[in-house]
């Protein structure tokens, strides 16, 4: 007897049906599962066999097959295990042939019969939406991630008798509670705590609006993480495409916790400095995404930026160029997305005082300064397109209470700007002033001869590069776009050259 | 063995103190005495050890003494001792004059009026902009500025001294065909064409931090006075100004803030008696520089009561209060209300914009391009990222 059931695949964080066929014939007493397996779908068969006796069912004693195909797809996980039981049951006749049509299987299964959860549902039920398939098991703790796909009917099991019994009794399942949204608020930090530092804030706003990468330098005690950690509370909402993208990654990084909803806040990573290469980028034999991917669409906030090891910091920059990251492992190249917001906090000496108010209490000597910032490359400090330097916060403004913007007006500002770029941006590839190419500045950000008499001023003054040149251009297109101007005005591209990305020149001329 | 091997010998010979090496010099007469003196000899001069004798009969080996000499030669470094003429008659006169320099460049300048500079590497830029302009002034006025080459207060003085045209002298804590520390290699190019460089180490040491002490007796030692720029509490700057008392040269201190922890040096200097440097016109107005001459006739050995500049306080500076008066004037005539309100904000101390701002209460567009403004007139200029110093 031969049956097939329907199953998936997660891969990356994409994924593809698979089909779970069962063959059940004359011969020497064995069950072998083929397919391309990895090891952890190879012990599906121990998993399967308990399970199917334990709740009353016992193999055959014939040779069994299952095979998983496509055959040439790598498979992983433990969600095959359901559908390997059913297929076994099926071709042995005992499931109606008739359910099985139209619906997928997912599940963990323990050797008493219970289904267990299991990671990457979005991805997965999408893959079935997409395949035309209806109706979908999964193990009850997924329900309400299998929900967040519209269109589609979820059927939440609990163990391997109640499927059975579901399919071959239509016995009505027991759908979870729905979990009321508990209104708790939000614990993201508010610029309406941050007093002082108007400098910063409007660093923050100009930062956010077009999604331009943001270095702060300064003392210990300026307040940087605390700025960095704000930074969420003015960010644009997300669209449902985004939520979706991002959700997906979340999904097969099991990182939904308990009461699943689709990530409707732009994510803000964080991750220490003693991460490592692949922990940032993505990695393992089936590469899982790393945390500039869970930063898609949203922040990546690296605070202590010299104190990450080099090599892991140099893997940004193909990410900040092209948006994502390929990885290629033995098992296949994946592509994971990587469109963030780099967001960066660095001390300008290992003591932290360099240059600062304190200066005197530096005691730093210059090959140890050196060695600080030759963690970081100059091409990395050069994709910063805003760099600030932070001051610590004066008494009279720790001790003022009140009577700052709140996060909600900068967002307000932030969102208008966004509006401007959507409409400037709709027939372009790209959305944010940040993405802008060389050769399309001269058509979206033209400059007066007034404004163009003073970048050519400020290209000597300042040491521009080519490079730097577009940055601060960029850079005053959002300043305009913030104010609501349609031209770039001097002022605009003034306060762009003072937010021009560091150098390691200014080092240089403090310690001659 | 010709008469230069003697003299490098005894010169690169460091199992000696200096005041030793000096008194057996006194006694012998010239270094090729010394060289070919018996153990004997050196036993009858009752000050040295049997290690000491033995030490030195070993460093006596002419193949290598040649070679070293010959080296010296080919790198173009010159070598003058106690025994030569040429040896700068104010040093001459410290009770432990090193007794050879090795150099690079034109000895002769040591008997210019000559002005020490010292200070702390890790400078303020207030520190380094008034020690490159005093150095400035003063070397536009044939004064001759002595310095260690150091970061900080060293390199700005000598390149304000570069810049007036003038004559400067670098003394090194190694050999002097080390460029130490590598920034300053532009300096070091300069005082090779233009300058001197000197150091009583010998060709092939490397710079030591424990030399550096010994260097300083030297900058005091080729002063007339020693003016400290900028020193913490305790600081190595302050060494040199033991040195400089010792010797009897005068001493001038730059003051500061109270508040400034790399002016607190200075200014207990200045408490105690020190000199006061408000610009090099009114220093000049002070010191009268002392010919070679003049410390040859006093005692030399022993150390000199403490001879401060005398101090003006009955003075008011007034010259300098009015051309400041009249430069502010002038420069606020010309800039816009809100222009010389942001200027006044600035200081030689580096302020962040986010200071002023909250100072003069601007909006942030409109002061940075009042900054941007100013910076175009080269009022002021960015010292550190988002931060402003005063240039005039």
């Amino acid at each position: 007897m031969y049956k097939a059931v329907m199953s998936t695949n997660v891969s990356g964080i994409e994924s593809s049906i698979v089909r779970v066929e069962a063959d059940i014939s004359e011969g020497m007493p064995m069950f072998e599962l083929v397919g391309y397996l990895s090891s952890e779908v190879r012990e599906a068969k121990d998993r399967v066999r308990g399970a199917l006796r334990n709740s009353g069912y016992v193999l055959p004693i014939k040779r069994i097959t299952v095979n998983l195909s496509p055959a040439n797809v790598k498979k992983n996980g433990s969600g095959f295990d359901l559908a390997i039981a059913i297929a076994v049951l099926a071709a042995n006749g005992e499931i109606h042939p008739k359910s099985l049509e139209d619906t997928l299987f997912i599940g963990e299964l323990g050797l008493n019969g219970e289904v267990h959860p299991v990671t990457g549902i979005l991805p997965m039920v999408l893959a079935a939406r997409s395949a035309g398939i209806h109706h979908v098991l999964l193990p009850y703790e997924n329900y309400r991630e299998g929900m967040l796909v519209p269109d589609m009917t979820i059927h939440p099991v609990r163990d391997l008798c109640q499927v059975i019994a579901f399919l071959n009794e239509k016995m009505p399942l027991e759908i979870p509670e729905e979990v009321k949204e508990q209104g708790f608020k939000s614990d993201v930090p508010d610029f309406a705590y941050i007093n002082g530092q108007q400098f910063l804030r409007k660093a923050c706003e100009i930062a956010v609006s077009g999604m331009h990468n943001f270095l702060m330098i300064g003392p210990p005690g300026a307040g940087k993480s605390m700025v960095a950690k704000c930074i969420p509370s003015i960010l644009p909402p997300m669209s449902l495409e985004e939520q979706l993208e991002v959700s997906k990654i979340y999904s097969v990084c099991g990182l939904f916790g308990e009461n699943p909803s689709l990530i409707n806040k732009r994510p803000f990573r964080a991750p220490h400095h003693t991460i490592s290469a692949n922990g940032l980028a993505g990695g393992g034999s089936v590469p899982h995404p790393g945390e500039i991917s869970l930063a898609h669409r949203g922040v990546l906030f690296l605070d202590e930026l010299p104190e990450f090891r080099r090599e892991t910091i140099e893997i940004l920059r193909q990410p900040l160029e092209d948006k994502v990251i390929h990885v290629s492992r033995v098992n296949g190249d994946f592509t994971f997305p990587a469109n963030f917001m780099l967001v960066s906090a660095m001390n300008p000496c290992p003591c932290g005082y360099f240059a600062s108010a304190d200066a005197a209490r530096c005691h730093c000597t210059k090959p140890q300064i050196d060695r600080y910032l030759g963690r970081i490359s100059q091409p990395l400090l050069d994709r910063m397109d805003i760099c600030v330097s932070v001051e610590k916060v004066q008494y009279n403004d720790i001790v003022k209470n009140g009577g700052n913007e709140t996060s909600e007006d900068i967002r307000k500002r932030v969102v208008a700007a966004q509006q401007i770029q959507k409409e400037r941006f709709a027939k372009e590839t790209y959305r944010f002033n940040s993405e802008i190419p060389a050769k399309d500045i001269p058509r979206f950000c033209p400059l007066g001869e007034a404004e163009t008499a003073f970048m050519k001023q400020q290209f000597d003054t300042l040491g521009l590069t080519a490079r730097t040149y577009h940055k601060v251009i960029r850079v005053a297109r959002t300043i305009a776009d913030l104010e609501g101007k349609e031209h770039i005005g001097i002022d605009h591209l003034m306060l762009a050259c003072t937010y021009k990305s560091m150098d390691k020149k200014y080092w240089e001329a403090e310690l001659q | 063995m010709m008469e230069l091997c003697y003299e490098y010998w005894w010169a690169s010979y460091y199992g000696l103190t200096d005041l030793k090496k000096c008194s057996v010099f006194e006694a012998l007469g010239n270094a090729k005495a010394i060289y070919e003196a018996s153990v004997l000899v050196y036993e009858g001069l009752g000050f040295l050890s049997k290690e000491q004798i033995a030490a030195m009969e070993a460093s006596k080996q002419p193949s290598v003494i040649e070679k070293k000499t010959n080296e010296m030669i080919a790198k173009g470094i010159r070598l003058t001792t106690l025994s030569m003429e040429d040896y700068p008659k104010r040093l001459r006169c410290i009770a432990d004059a090193p007794y050879g320099l090795f150099y690079i460049g034109d000895l002769s300048i040591t008997e210019k009026p000559c002005i020490g500079m010292v200070g702390a590497r890790r400078a303020t830029s207030y520190g380094r902009t008034m020690s490159e302009h005093f150095a400035m002034q003063l070397a536009e006025k044939d004064y001759v500025i002595v310095s260690g080459m150091a970061r900080g207060i060293d390199g700005a003085s000598h390149r304000g001294a570069l810049k007036g045209n003038g004559k400067t002298i670098a003394v090194l804590g190694g050999g002097v065909e080390f460029c130490y520390p590598k920034e300053n290699r532009d300096i070091y190019e300069l005082l090779k064409q233009n300058g001197l460089i000197l150091s009583q180490y010998c060709p092939g040491t490397m710079p030591m931090a424990h030399f550096f002490p010994a260097r300083n007796r030297i900058i005091s030692g080729l002063s007339d006075v020693v003016m400290v720029m900028e020193a913490k509490e305790k600081s190595g700057s302050l060494i040199t100004v033991d040195f400089a008392l010792e010797q009897g040269r005068d001493i001038y201190a730059m003051p500061g803030r109270i508040t400034d922890t790399m002016s607190l040096g200075c200014n207990l200097l200045i408490r105690q008696g020190a000199g006061i440097l408000q610009s090099p016109d009114l220093f000049l107005e002070d010191y009268l520089p002392r010919t070679a001459e003049s410390y040859m006739e006093e005692t030399n050995l022993v150390p000199k009561t403490t001879h401060y500049a005398p101090r003006k306080t009955d003075k008011i500076d007034k010259t300098i209060v009015e051309s400041k008066e009249k430069s502010d004037n002038l420069q606020n005539f010309s800039l816009e209300k809100e222009e010389s309100m942001v200027y006044s904000c600035f200081d030689f101390y580096a302020r962040s914009i986010q200071d002023v701002a909250d100072e003069t209460g601007l909006d942030l567009l409109k002061l940075i391009s009042v900054v941007m403004r100013l910076c175009e007139k080269g009022l002021i200029k960015e010292s550190f990222k988002n931060q402003y110093i005063r240039c005039k």
